[in-house]
């Protein structure tokens, strides 16, 4: 197998982090965290991800902020935006911006899916 | 999120007196605007007003306003009724609501747009709350608001992308946060406070600074204010192999280069050229440099050769060499990410002292500026 994939997960809350982060070890991704809006923003840049995957709430900042930011800075980054709760609103601006938009809990099954779908059409388009 | 404990941390006479401006600002109910660059601590403040005051009891709601497309900030803040379009299930309360007898920070406040301020200058007028999808206002709060901005907003003002009703209503008591390199002084006390905080985070033993090595943190000038302190000081402190950091710890940028290495590589005649129809042709900076460095026709180092050209010219200033290579002021920025995405952004303090006092020790520089702000004042 190539390089394993490198996924950047960024949510507030610690004990969420550490369930994202052991589960897509378990599947062979390389992870890197942070539970900050403006951690996350240099991450991006010094991490490398292949893949974004944010919480809806940071602090002040909502994980669409950081989701525009990466379309803007990182073009081409997949990125999946996780919620708690329905919101059409965010989930319209989510999918304008050309984010996934994915409602907690998720399965687990679904959640792999959606990493393993969108860093294959990542490796593609390079 | 703000295990740190908040506090401001210093003696320097700027924060001594912001430190009486809160306590007074805490004691009022007035609505409050922060100033202050990227990384100085707007939102601590915040959160030490909030704390002090009246409405303690409740929660501090946060928000930052850059950024977010205008139907998802009105819907963060005004929140939206079940039915205002496909797929709203329920309604959802806004952060407004949420603040009810309590205080929200608004952050970035310069970066809404005229349509938001608008139903921001509303709301503040009224104290009324109207759901997206709402016929009519269905709850009046009371909430105070502090509110935040890096901006300079009487430019915003004059350009006509900020409303001056509303920079009013929000700028009753003003606040203004320094930034770091005009507080040196504070600088070995916070490198103190969060070596022991992130040595106790990471289970670390404290490790002790060098007297040299305090001297070039002390000098260097922190664009990114306590921010990059504080992200400088985690990274410091997990690296830390022995109980002693020396300059050699140090990373590059902080480090002030011998005066033998100021010249940058040799320069190539194409940089000329190109100086030449920046400085002197007037040209636009991104059809002359950005569209070859993107299309691979100019080279890294002949990008840095052109940066740090422009850079002694303006003796270090980034904001002037946006004037200087014809860009408009608000590309500011964008030229910074630019050359930092392309690892061409070079350190600035090297230009700074280029044409004066090379050999100024930083630490006396800095007390010298304190003391001739203090004649200033007196």
């Amino acid at each position: 197998m190539s390089q394993a994939k490198r996924i950047l997960l960024v949510d507030d809350d610690r004990q969420v982090l550490k369930y994202l982060t052991e589960t897509l070890q378990e599947e062979g991704y390389d992870t890197v965290a942070c539970d900050r809006f403006q951690d996350a923003k240099a991450l991006l840049a010094t991490g490398r991800p292949d893949l974004l995957l944010t919480d809806i709430r940071l602090g002040a900042y909502n994980g669409l902020q950081l989701g525009f930011y990466a379309r803007d800075h990182h073009p081409g980054l997949p990125v999946i935006v996780l919620t708690g709760y329905e919101d059409p609103t965010l989930r319209g601006e989510a999918e304008r911006s050309g984010a996934l938009f994915l409602i907690k809990p998720v399965p687990r099954a679904t959640l792999l899916d959606a990493v393993r779908k969108l860093t294959e059409v990542a490796t593609d388009a390079h | 999120m703000h295990e740190e404990g908040d506090q401001l941390i210093g003696r320097s006479p700027a924060i001594r007196e912001l430190r009486e401006e809160m306590q007074y600002a805490a004691r009022s109910d007035a609505k409050i605007l922060v100033t202050g660059e990227s990384g100085v601590g707007k939102e601590v403040l915040a959160r030490l007003i909030h704390k002090q005051s009246s409405r303690s009891r409740g929660q501090l709601v946060t928000i930052n306003c850059a950024g977010l497309p205008d139907s998802l900030l009105e819907s963060e803040l005004f929140g939206h009724v079940r039915g205002s379009f496909t797929g709203a299930y329920r309604d959802k309360a806004g952060l407004l609501e949420t603040a009810n007898n309590s205080t929200i920070f608004m952050d970035e406040v310069g970066e809404m747009s005229l349509r938001m301020q608008a139903l921001l200058l509303r709301f503040m007028e009224s104290g009324e709350i109207q759901r997206v999808g709402a016929e009519r206002a269905q709850a009046r709060v009371d909430v105070r608001v502090i509110a935040a901005t890096n901006r300079n907003l009487s430019e915003r003002i004059a350009s006509k992308d900020f409303r001056e009703d509303l920079y009013y209503r929000l700028n009753v008591i003003h606040l203004t946060m320094p930034p770091l390199r005009e507080r040196r002084e504070d600088v070995p006390e916070l490198l103190e406070h969060f070596i022991t905080y992130y040595s106790a985070r990471h289970s670390q033993a404290v490790p002790k600074l060098a007297p040299e090595a305090l001297s070039q943190l002390v000098g260097y000038s922190w664009p990114g204010n306590v921010r990059e302190l504080k992200n400088f000081v985690e990274r410091l402190v997990l690296r830390a192999r022995s109980g002693i950091i020396t300059p050699a710890d140090l990373p590059m940028e902080i480090i002030p280069p011998p005066r033998a290495a100021i010249r940058e590589p040799v320069r190539g005649a194409a940089v000329d050229r190109m100086y030449e129809r920046l400085v002197n042709g007037r040209e636009l900076f991104w059809p002359v440099v950005y569209e070859p460095f993107m299309s691979r026709d100019m080279t890294r180092d002949d990008l840095r050769a052109l940066i740090s050209r422009g850079l002694e010219q303006t003796r270090g200033s980034y904001r002037l060499l946006v004037q200087l290579f014809n860009m408009p002021e608000a590309d500011y920025k964008r030229f910074l990410n630019f050359l930092r995405k392309h690892d061409c952004q070079m350190p600035f303090q090297r230009f700074r002292n280029l044409s004066a006092r090379l050999d100024a020790d930083a630490v006396d520089e800095s007390a010298l500026v304190m003391n001739e702000r203090r004649r200033a004042d007196a």
